[in-house]
């Protein structure tokens, strides 16, 4: 267990190398100048911009650069940022929690009400039900999410004014610490809920075929055997066996999630670092890019090494480090 | 008083995409309380689909409908509510399955696939059940062991595992289907022990289908003879592989390698293979691969009783032995 744990995370190291190496030399293709972006679109002389670039080091050649930035990223320094020159590091640290707030529940609330969602329509024996739930899941994931989050503010926030449509907090709410929560809550609501419902549709999906598999095995008829009622059958036999494949889609969601994020956080103006991204993006603050990318990228393989020990926990099959057992 | 098992006259149809076939054609079986009875015949011949049609384990997606009658102590199993029926299954009436890897849950441990049949309610009562369940199909019956995974054991284990299972609801009729195919010759052996066993110990009944002559001969007292949907003869096991009175089990009990022949002639078989359901409607079934078919055999043989609790379905019997049904 602990030998793969650590063979996954060594073999990460070329990857988030590739990674920096991609960010670092696309952002240098992109249109635009990240002196002009910082100066901003004043005019300005040849000899203020010409300081400005030797001052960040920018007059270096690609390669030097390139060079001093891994340099950098090796002793786990993450460099500045352009504007303000603040640690891209605390500006990540700042941003981290929000994102994992936001993250985390549109991926708890996927899971749960995708597997829900996945098992009733797997079990039923309607064939309408099943349809209908097939085709709103497809829906859910082929809804653009900026798109939804917009239409959920038009509806929620302007039309209906129940819920906040903007940050974390209400600007106004003088509460302190756990008594912050529903004020969260509100304004999470929304957010979280169009980040999940791409990952409702494509867990959902998988469960309800799954379950439609298990349904089918041998053992399903030996507890029909064993006098088993078919709410039983499923409870105990069919829905642990039908979470399988639903264990690695929602690991693999959870990339898709921290992307969407990006989006939904500046849909709803949430203070995490899909936000942060998207500014740095439009500033050219290169450093942060990368640094919040990288972590992105450092977050998928932490989530898919987890995916993988969760798949062990569901399925003794596969147990990582269980040897092949007694065989007389 | 119980009275056991009586199948009489039962047809089982399913819906494939060429049409209604019935790979069960009107047959009657019975297995009395404590009585050890076998099911033979090739593959294909129907004797699963019979198994699975008369315990209703026959999805209704392919079935077209089931005739005659199936009753277990005079309680027709069709008629039942799917409540009423989970009274039978597993209480009364228990499966044995071959392939038992694929039969048990693979994300459950053994101990807790016998012990969730158990009716007893204290948990301490049915640690010790299931103990002694595992001691009598001869596991070990350790907390290590009742702890493992299906995929952790042999094939062996794996199978006596199910047999435990089928015991754990404490039934009268244990139904095996094909129970040692998958299994080593030698692992076979000590199954059929395994079962003979407990099913002596515990007076119950015993329904085995197989192709294998030698699990009938080393299990069972009746034995039917089942080919292309229907009961070509039954007998007492030894009255009936001493003098076949049908050409195909002859031609089964040929078929046994007898290892006191030279090497050249010991492996015999049937030529030809099983018709397939529906494609012979009139006349004997058994015409086209029988070393003695005549011109009779396009006609519907008659059920003939030899005496004995024997029957045979052909015209050989009927000159010679027998009433015609």
């Amino acid at each position: 267990m602990l030998r793969f744990t650590a063979r996954r995370l060594l073999h990460a190291v070329p990857l988030l190398f590739g990674v920096v190496t991609l960010m670092f030399f696309l952002l240098q293709l992109a249109p635009g100048d990240p002196i002009q972006a910082l100066i901003g679109d004043y005019p300005a002389t040849p000899e203020y911009i010409a300081q400005v670039t030797e001052a960040y080091g920018l007059d270096q050649p690609l390669l030097v650069r390139y060079w001093e930035y891994l340099q950098q990223i090796f002793t786990l320094n993450l460099g500045e940022s352009l504007a303000g020159r603040v640690p891209v590091a605390d500006l990540i640290a700042d941003r981290l929690g929000n994102t994992l707030i936001l993250t985390v529940t549109a991926m708890t609330f996927a899971a749960i009400v995708g597997v829900a969602v996945g098992v009733w329509a797997g079990v039923s024996r309607s064939r309408l039900l099943d349809h209908l739930v097939t085709g709103v899941a497809v829906g859910s994931l082929s809804i653009p999410m900026f798109w939804l989050g917009q239409m959920l503010v038009l509806v929620f926030a302007i039309k209906l004014s129940v819920l906040p449509s903007q940050g974390m907090y209400s600007t106004r709410s003088t509460a302190e610490g756990l008594d912050r929560l529903p004020d969260l809550l509100a304004h999470l609501l929304l957010p979280a809920l169009v980040l999940a419902m791409r990952e409702i549709g494509v867990v959902a999906r998988i469960v309800r075929t799954s379950v439609h598999d298990v349904l089918t095995l041998p053992y399903v008829e030996t507890a029909r055997a064993k006098g088993f009622s078919r709410a039983t059958i499923i409870r105990r036999h069919v829905v642990r066996n039908s979470l399988l494949p639903a264990v690695t889609v929602i690991g693999y969601s959870f990339g898709f999630v921290l992307a969407g994020s990006v989006l939904v956080e500046t849909v709803f103006g949430w203070p995490g670092m899909g936000q942060l991204l998207y500014e740095s993006i439009r500033n050219r603050d290169n450093a942060v890019t990368i640094g919040v990318v990288l972590l992105i990228a450092v977050a998928v393989v932490l989530v898919n090494l987890l995916t993988d020990l969760v798949y062990g926990l569901v399925d003794p099959r596969i147990r990582v480090g269980a040897g092949a057992g007694g065989r007389a | 008083m119980s009275t056991g098992l009586a199948v009489r006259d039962f047809s089982v149809a399913l819906k494939t995409p060429a049409g209604v076939i019935r790979p069960v054609d009107e047959v009657s079986i019975e297995v009395r309380p404590a009585q050890r009875v076998a099911l033979v015949g090739e593959s294909g011949c129907g004797k699963s689909m019979t198994l699975r049609g008369i315990l209703r384990f026959i999805p209704p997606s392919a079935l077209d409908g089931v005739s005659g009658e199936a009753s277990y102590d005079g309680v027709n199993l069709a008629a039942l509510d799917d409540r009423q029926l989970r009274d039978y299954r597993g209480r009364r009436i228990a499966m044995v399955f071959q392939d038992a890897l694929a039969r048990l849950n693979p994300t459950m441990t053994v101990g807790e696939q016998v012990e969730e049949v158990l009716a007893t309610r204290g948990r301490r009562e049915r640690e010790v059940q299931v103990t002694a369940l595992f001691r009598s199909v001869g596991l070990d019956s350790s907390r290590a062991f009742r702890r493992r995974y299906p995929h952790e054991l042999s094939g062996g284990m794996r199978q006596r595992v199910l047999i435990a299972i089928a015991l754990a609801g404490d039934p009268e009729l244990l139904v095996a289907d094909e129970p040692t195919t998958a299994l080593d010759v030698t692992v076979q052996a000590q199954i059929l022990d395994t079962i003979t066993d407990v099913v002596r110990a515990r007076g119950m009944a015993l329904l085995v289908v197989t192709h294998d002559l030698g699990v009938v001969s080393e299990t069972c007292e009746y034995v039917y003879v089942m080919y292309a949907g229907q009961i070509v003869e039954s007998g007492p096991v030894d009255a009936v592989f001493d003098a076949p009175g049908h050409p195909y089990t002859q031609g089964l009990l040929a078929c046994v390698l007898d290892v006191d022949e030279p090497v050249e002639q010991r492996v015999r078989t049937i030529p030809g293979v099983v018709p397939p359901p529906g494609s012979i409607t009139t006349g004997c079934r058994f015409r086209s691969r029988c070393p003695d078919a005549h011109d009779r055999c396009a006609t519907d043989p008659p059920v003939v009783r030899l005496g004995g609790d024997r029957t045979a379905r052909c015209w050989l019997r009927a000159d010679t032995d027998g009433e015609a049904q």
